[in-house]
């Protein structure tokens, strides 16, 4: 198999049998996502396990989120379309909005962010399933008013909020702890995924403060490519990093989705030239996950990755989160080992 | 679609019916309209019509698909019922039945003859499979074996067995094809579901040479099945068209094979001046649930690289709330594929 899996973790994919299960169906290589609110220390500490039980090597990667503004805590709802909703510094008690709003929601991290926002932008969230139009600012108060244009899936906890041509720092005070925390249960990991790479001078600041945490020089970088200045900045950015992964769910919010397709194939061909890995991530098997029939559009994704070039396809909740993830890591390496041979 | 670049074939339904939604779908790509017969319930004369004055209204130019079922059999009139893995219904050669459990299926005397015990039966694109376990001469009994969709009337049936070969028409195919040609309509196209012999075109083309003499009615055939794209090379002879009617295909054929599938018809249609039509699952995630999947963007990308002369929408175009957004991101899809852009060029656009 030339082209591998990166399969997420989550509630689905975290025990010790899980993983043994997924060596022995070939794969070996397990996504750890920081930001979810979840026991990835634990998920890590099975991997190793699973790792010395099948005799398999198992990489860790960890996917740290960048300082982008997170959904505090709320119950998952469907957000109503017209309707007006602030959202608040989590950190901040009694906040009252001038405007009449139906819903109060606390917003993990929003200190940055809120400084940059600008009235009748988008606020998007959930790779664009849910937009609201921002019609009042309060930075003094630390909330602002958005008026919701679409919500086709559910609000929820851990949902990262974005603005059209934002970026964002790539380290956090919670990200460099966990590595920390790796550091002191003597914890090997393999490789790193910087969400938001925007530059390569951020990537290499990243890279030194983690490279001396852990004080290792194996470590792999992989640069996470979902906004429009990280497809500008691509070969520099290519040029500091080992690999670099595609990521369609927030690149097609950051650009107009109709463009994905030409820059999925153009920054393959690139990254290739240039000798550098790269990973396809979002959507895979997503229709699958959810019902349990294959579609035309998933196999012909897959195939043209695979016949793009790419090196390793990532599952997201397809893996981590659907009650069918074993299958979708079955299927897809099968569907790979097919298409190969083809 | 006989242009260099993809078109789009969106058809025509509730939300692809009035003039003001037609004109929108031809400002914005759509050039071709297809009318599906099968449903009969529906006032096709008033589509077809309103596809030419939204025609003449933009000044452009349209083609026209009618689109028949062949003898495939329908749900005919049935109160519906939600099924488990483990029941049994009897399926009856009647148009009506007001038994949850009998379900009417109007022409299953024919096909009965080819049918075998353990044969599958599914309905609704595979959502809904069952298990043949008795045949009388005017009857049959299945045991369901999944179900994630309800069964309703008018969902056509799959007998996935491979020696059922369907008449390309049926008596009301006829009758409605009178009906339009009555108004003075003339077809660009009529496309042949299931299609795999070419004696199915040839009958068609009698037929449609009776109806419309010395027209230049263009064939399409509907590849579905293995015995379609076994002979693709004879058919191509016969009809002027293709579609890749991936819904079916993909239940009747090892579904790894799909792609492989689609990029070799597309080829041969291509070698051989041929019309080639991709369809099926193109939006669904868009028009079901206003969900852009990024898989389908991929999609339809690779059916414009490959140079498929159509891109076809179902209910993506005919019967969604998002039908404009279909359309719209199609057409974008398209006309970006179509153009030689360089990457840097491609910076400053996005």
């Amino acid at each position: 198999m030339r082209t591998k899996v990166l399969a997420t973790t989550g509630p689905r994919l975290c025990e010790v049998e899980h993983f043994i299960d997924c060596a022995a169906d070939g794969i070996y290589d397990f996504r750890i996502h920081l930001g979810k609110n979840r026991d990835n220390l634990q998920f890590i500490k099975n991997i190793i396990e699973a790792q010395k039980i099948s005799g398999k090597k198992l990489n860790v990667y960890v996917d740290i989120p960048s300082n982008r503004p997170r959904i505090g805590k709320i119950e998952k709802t469907l957000l109503q379309s017209g309707s007006y909703i602030c959202f608040y510094d989590s950190k901040e008690k009694n906040v009252k909005s001038n405007i009449e709003v139906s819903r109060y929601i606390p917003v993990d991290m929003l200190d940055g962010f809120i400084g940059k926002l600008k009235n009748n932008t988008n606020l998007l969230i959930k790779d664009g399933n849910i937009v609201l139009d921002i019609i009042y600012l309060n930075k003094k108060g630390k909330y602002f008013v958005g008026k919701c244009v679409k919500a086709v899936t559910p609000f929820e906890s851990g949902a990262s909020c974005h603005v059209r041509g934002m970026n964002y720092e790539l380290l956090t005070d919670e990200t460099i702890n966990f590595i920390k925390l790796l550091k002191e249960h003597d914890i090997e990991i393999y490789g790193i995924i910087f969400s938001f790479s925007s530059s390569s001078s951020q990537i290499l600041n990243a890279k030194k403060i983690i490279s001396d945490i852990l004080n290792s020089d194996s470590i792999k970088y992989i640069a996470k490519i979902e906004s429009r200045e990280g497809i500008k900045n691509f070969e520099s950015i290519c040029n500091v990093s080992d690999a670099i992964m595609i990521g369609r769910g927030d690149l097609a919010q950051d650009i107009q989705p109709y463009y994905l397709p030409i820059i999925q194939q153009e920054l393959i061909v690139k990254a290739a030239k240039m000798k550098t890995k790269v990973i396809v991530a979002t959507h895979f098997l997503e229709k699958y996950a959810h019902n349990g029939y294959l579609s035309a559009a998933e196999l012909n994704d897959i195939w043209c990755a695979i016949q793009q070039g790419a090196n390793m396809i990532m599952l997201s909740g397809e893996s981590g989160g659907s009650p069918l993830s074993k299958q979708c890591m079955k299927l897809l390496v099968y569907l790979i080992k097919e298409f190969e041979k083809q | 679609m006989d242009n260099k670049r993809t078109g789009i074939l969106a058809s025509m339904g509730p939300t692809l019916e009035e003039i003001d939604d037609i004109c929108f779908a031809l400002n914005n790509g759509v050039s071709n309209f297809r009318i599906h017969l099968g449903l009969k319930t529906r006032d096709y004369c008033k589509y077809f019509r309103n596809a030419v004055k939204s025609a003449e209204i933009t000044k452009k130019d349209i083609e026209v698909l009618l689109d028949l079922p062949s003898s495939r059999p329908r749900i005919g009139k049935f109160p519906g019922c939600e099924l488990k893995k483990g029941d049994i219904i009897k399926v009856v050669n009647e148009r009506e039945s007001n038994d949850k459990s009998t379900i009417p299926l109007f022409g299953i005397d024919k096909i009965i003859p080819f049918l075998h015990i353990n044969d599958y039966v599914t309905f609704r694109d595979g959502r809904i499979k069952f298990r043949i376990i008795e045949i009388e001469p005017t009857s049959i009994k299945m045991e369901c074996v999944s179900a994630i969709l309800p069964l309703v009337q008018m969902c056509s049936c799959l007998f996935m067995s491979e020696s059922v070969v369907f008449e390309p028409y049926i008596q009301e195919d006829v009758e409605a094809l009178y009906k339009i040609k009555n108004e003075g309509l003339v077809p660009n196209w009529i496309a042949l579901s299931f299609a795999s012999e070419v004696e199915q075109i040839n009958k068609l083309k009698c037929m449609i040479n009776q109806i419309w003499p010395n027209k230049p009615i263009k064939t399409m055939a509907k590849i579905e099945n293995r015995k379609g794209i076994k002979n693709l090379d004879k058919l191509l002879e016969v009809c002027e068209g293709v579609m890749v009617a991936r819904g079916d295909l993909l239940l009747n054929i090892n579904p790894i094979t799909l792609p492989m599938c689609q990029k070799q018809i597309i080829d041969m249609c291509k070698n051989r001046g041929k019309v080639s039509v991709v369809a099926t699952e193109v939006l669904d995630s868009l028009a079901d649930k206003g969900i852009i999947n990024r898989a389908e963007l991929s999609d339809i990308a690779l059916a414009v690289r490959q140079g498929a002369s159509a891109i076809m929408l179902a209910r993506e175009s005919g019967n969604s709330q998002h039908a404009k957004e279909c359309i719209q991101l199609l057409n974008k899809i398209i006309e970006i594929e179509s153009k030689n852009i360089t990457f840097s060029q491609l910076v400053e656009l996005i």
